[in-house]
């Protein structure tokens, strides 16, 4: 009698820990390897008008100008990625161009971008509303805890430059006060200048 | 267990980075004391930073070049504006090796920051062409170390700095 009792008990034991097994298992699965996202970002066009911005407001070498961030900014003073068209020998340097070129600007696109595409996507699908989702704007505004504590107010000009480009139609006055560059230079070849 | 609570202790509060950092810096030169003048162009707040050894600690310390090139000696009396982003204004003046510095006892200051040099002299400063007046480009986000950015006889051959570090500061690019 007893002995049936404890082989029951046993044969319990194991078929409990086997289901347990199944369920574990299926909690933490891996992801599905097919799975893609498509960010659709923002327009990389316009994004020649806030990339000044970023490179001016977050692109310092002690700050987003260096490779040991997640968002890298290039630009003049930070990191810098040598044009294709810089004639041979010259130079490249965080001074040199005095100016953005087309790599660094896409390559700060890209960098900004690939932070939280899926929610970069939602923003953008959303017209731009709810941009406080994206960390990068929270960060910047100083909403969120950040080194270099706030970088834009909500509503200046920097602000409006980089939620207009979200929302799918750049204000490029205000990313050229925010970025302190002249709007009748060429894109993306905004001459580095003194800020007022 | 005492025995074991402080080899625990002292382990836990050594940082082999920094020690690294420091080490990396060499020792001093022959004949300059230590004091506000030693090691211009260096980075001062690897030691005055906070994390030792250097005493006292700074809020930003740095060193003006006359020149662009390695061979320009550190420049004096040269006034040094910082502005932090809530409009507090610190100034001060480059001593004979070219250093400056500001205690961080006696100052507190909010990134960004930026800085001019030459600002609020009568006239400007002559030694500064072509205005009198210089101004940094870009605000300082983070680190008040200037040499963090601004390297000291910086080789353009080197891939791995001249691409990410500004050379040092200077008044003008030429004699």
């Amino acid at each position: 009698m007893t002995r049936a009792i404890y082989t029951r008990f046993a044969l319990a034991l194991v078929a409990a820990l086997a289901l347990t097994s199944v369920v574990s298992t299926g909690g933490c699965s891996s992801p599905d390897a097919s799975a893609r996202v498509d960010p659709i970002g923002p327009d990389a066009a316009q994004f020649a008008y806030v990339a000044p911005v970023l490179s001016r407001r977050c692109g310092s070498i002690d700050c987003h100008g260096s490779t040991f961030r997640n968002m890298r900014v290039y630009g003049y003073g930070g990191l810098r990625i040598r044009a294709a068209t810089a004639p041979p020998g010259s130079t490249t340097s965080p001074d040199v161009p005095a100016h953005l070129t087309p790599e660094e600007v896409t390559a700060t696109y890209e960098s900004v971008l690939g932070l939280e595409p899926e929610l970069m996507r939602d923003v953008v699908k959303a017209g731009g509303a709810g941009v406080e989702r994206l960390t990068f704007i929270r960060k910047a505004r100083g909403d969120e805890e950040h080194k270099g504590h706030r970088r834009i107010t909500p509503g200046d000009s920097s602000d409006r430059c980089i939620t207009t480009w979200l929302a799918g139609s750049v204000d490029t006055s205000a990313c050229a006060t925010g970025g302190c560059f002249d709007l009748d230079a060429a894109a993306p070849a905004f001459p580095i200048a003194q800020c007022p | 267990m005492a025995v074991a609570l402080a080899a625990t202790l002292s382990t836990s509060c050594f940082d082999p980075v920094h020690s690294d950092e420091v080490a990396a810096l060499g020792d001093e030169v022959a004949g300059v004391r230590t004091g506000p003048t030693h090691r211009p162009g260096q980075p001062c707040l690897v030691c005055h930073g906070g994390k030792g050894p250097g005493s006292p600690e700074f809020e930003i310390a740095g060193t003006i070049y006359e020149y662009r090139s390695a061979a320009s000696a550190g420049v004096d009396n040269v006034l040094v504006r910082l502005t932090d982003v809530t409009g507090h204004v610190v100034r001060r003046r480059s001593n004979r090796a070219g250093n400056f510095y500001v205690e961080k006892d006696s100052e507190t200051l909010y990134y960004p920051l930026t800085v001019e040099l030459g600002e609020d002299v009568q006239g400007g400063d002559p030694r500064i062409k072509p205005s009198g007046t210089k101004s940094m480009m870009t605000p300082i986000g983070r680190n008040g170390g200037c040499a963090f950015c601004h390297v000291h006889n910086l080789d353009l051959a080197d891939k791995n700095k001249a691409t990410t570090h500004m050379p040092q500061v200077f008044l003008n690019e030429a004699p």
